[in-house]
């Protein structure tokens, strides 16, 4: 009962908003902080066609990590916006050495809701160097999220997102082929947005 | 429409960028996704060195840590000797009798848990200047000692003896020739040195040529055809002599004479001290090795036992006696003892791992599968020969 009263709330929330008169216009810029942690979810290797899930140890071997991004956004339409973000995450795996990632992608973001209250769903698309140990590369970076941000004024607005980020690794050379893999991180942060 | 374009052709040019940006990971030892998800919690041992296990009364194993030298008898752990900031303790010898001698960085004496200390000395080297160093102590006791010759102080002369003086070994003086390594067979440190566990001692100048001697405690012999090559570890197995290099070449001879014919490369790297430990089951000879790379599989040769030639076979091994020590930096082993004809059983200490108690059956150690024989998980060893 009480899921179909929050389904309810959320509908009568939601819907209105998806008929409501667009608050940006095409031209409207959006510049965002972001801060949060980013959780291993699975590490899938090709070659052997494992499937690691899960934190630390014998699973994806990477504890719980932080992340912190800048990114610019400018609309296209009145509920589209395409613009990039870059940043920094880091994740000690379970030998506690570092692991850092930094991602730069484009960015095409969808608000069906938008005004006092935002909810974009984007897509990013790039790369992310990537450093370990002795290894170090360039490679494919793809995301997808979801969030929510609050304006309680004009300008200024506090958002909470996540979603999935999904990081190939491609070895040319023979000896690392059997290592291919793709990681699935899911992040959690919070973000700061000044909008005009 | 002409910016759609551009957009496109843009997005199209980065991704093709990225996709050959995607091959640089070329100086990594494994995949970094594998190294990250093979990694392993150190356990807050750091092993350096294992030392003998004594059986005269409750059995009890004694070791060297970062922190210093310690003992157990599985149900207590004992530090007999702290390794303290300036004085350092660089390598340690079981005497016996709860009795642990050691080096530090900051003396040229053997001292020893029971407060006795030992000044290894020889008329062949002068021990009375400033030039005189003790380099090192090895698990059976023995010392090596560096200093200008006697007979010719320009020269630098070098003397492998006991740390009581009770037996040493002068070495030809060999001018512009360095110390290399002091090599002994994995799991055999503690050993007296015998034609079944000899000594590997090579020395290399500054172009790189080496000179590689075997000692068996009794006869020094110079081995040939490897003065280019560095070598890692070796095994004795009957009467062969086989030498792993640095660069993954195996080499093979009968041991007390000077020929080493080249039998196989791996392209493989190896560690000076690296593990290399050999079984037989009457036909075939196996070498177990691990490579440099932590994250790398247990690597076997295989051949026909008393074969030196190029038959060589090889083998990954990651199942079995390898199923943790394959993602592990292998420090130090310890021979347990045998089932007479069908496995041996060894401790095995790494560097942050933990320490782990293996068999490798004779039959199937180059089977990467459980039949090749067993590890205990990290820390949960016991001195019971499988």
């Amino acid at each position: 009962m009480k899921k179909f009263l929050l389904l309810g709330i959320v509908f009568l929330f939601f819907i209105p908003a998806l008929y409501a008169a667009p608050y940006y216009d095409k031209g409207s810029q959006m510049f965002s902080f972001t801060v949060g942690t980013t959780v291993p979810t699975f590490t899938y290797f090709f070659n052997d066609q494992e499937l690691r899930a899960g934190i630390g140890e014998d699973n994806t071997g990477m504890k719980v990590g932080g992340y912190g991004a800048i990114s610019y956004q400018v609309f296209n339409t009145d509920k589209t916006a395409i613009g990039g973000e870059i940043g920094y995450n880091f994740n000690f795996s379970a030998e506690e050495v570092l692991f850092t990632a930094v991602p730069f992608f484009a960015k095409y973001s969808y608000l069906p809701v938008q005004g006092q209250y935002d909810i974009p769903i984007s897509f990013g698309l790039g790369g992310a160097y990537l450093k370990y140990n002795d290894a170090a590369l360039m490679t494919l970076y793809a995301n997808m999220q979801v969030g929510v941000t609050w304006y309680p004024g004009k300008n200024w607005g506090f958002g909470l997102n996540t979603g999935l980020w999904l990081i190939p690794e491609f070895n040319y050379i023979d000896e690392l082929k059997e290592h291919n893999a793709i990681v699935g991180l899911i992040p959690v942060t919070l973000s700061i947005t000044y909008r005009q | 429409m002409k910016t759609q374009k551009h957009i496109t052709l843009s997005l199209a040019a980065l991704l093709l960028l990225l996709a050959l940006l995607s091959a640089c990971n070329a100086d990594a030892s494994a995949g970094l996704f594998r190294q990250i998800a093979d990694s392993r919690a150190p356990i807050g041992i750091v092993y350096k060195q294992l030392l003998a296990l004594d059986t005269s009364g409750t059995d009890t194993l004694y070791y060297r840590t970062d922190e210093g030298i310690y003992k157990t008898d599985l149900a207590t752990r004992t530090q007999m000797k702290a390794s303290v900031k300036g004085s350092i303790i660089q390598a340690a010898y079981y005497a016996g009798s709860d009795t642990v001698l050691y080096i530090t960085n900051d003396s040229n004496e053997v001292k020893g848990t029971d407060n006795l200390t030992y000044s290894p000395t020889n008329a062949a080297i002068i021990t009375t200047n400033d030039r005189f160093v003790l380099k090192n102590l090895y698990a059976n006791g023995m010392v090596m000692l560096k200093g200008d010759a006697t007979s010719d102080p320009a020269k630098t002369q070098f003397v492998l003896t006991k740390y009581d003086n009770s037996s040493s070994l002068v070495f030809p003086v060999l001018d512009g020739y360095g110390l290399d390594s002091v090599l002994q067979m994995s799991g055999r440190e503690p050993e007296p040195m015998t034609a079944t566990f000899p000594l590997l001692i090579s020395f290399v100048n500054l172009d790189g040529t080496y000179i590689h001697y075997s000692y068996d405690g009794t006869t020094l012999v110079t081995l040939t055809g490897m003065s280019s090559k560095k070598i890692a570890a070796f095994s004795v197995v009957g009467t062969e002599l086989y030498a792993l290099t640095s660069d993954g070449e195996v080499y093979g001879g009968t041991f007390g004479l000077a020929p080493m014919t080249f039998m196989y490369n791996s392209s493989k790297e190896y560690d000076t001290y690296a593990f290399f430990y050999s079984v037989s089951d009457g036909t075939t000879t196996h070498l177990i090795s691990k490579t440099r790379n932590k994250n790398e599989a247990l690597f076997v040769f295989s051949f026909p036992k008393g074969s030196t030639t190029t038959n060589v076979t090889t083998t990954n091994i990651k199942s079995g006696y390898a199923e943790y020590l394959d993602t592990a930096d292998i420090v130090s082993t310890l021979y347990l003892g045998s089932t007479v004809g069908v496995s041996d059983t060894l401790l095995v200490a790494t560097n942050d791992n933990g320490l782990y108690k293996i068999s490798i059956n004779y039959a199937s150690a180059n089977s990467d599968s459980t039949a090749n024989g067993t590890s205990t998980k990290s820390e949960e060893y016991d001195f019971t020969v499988l």
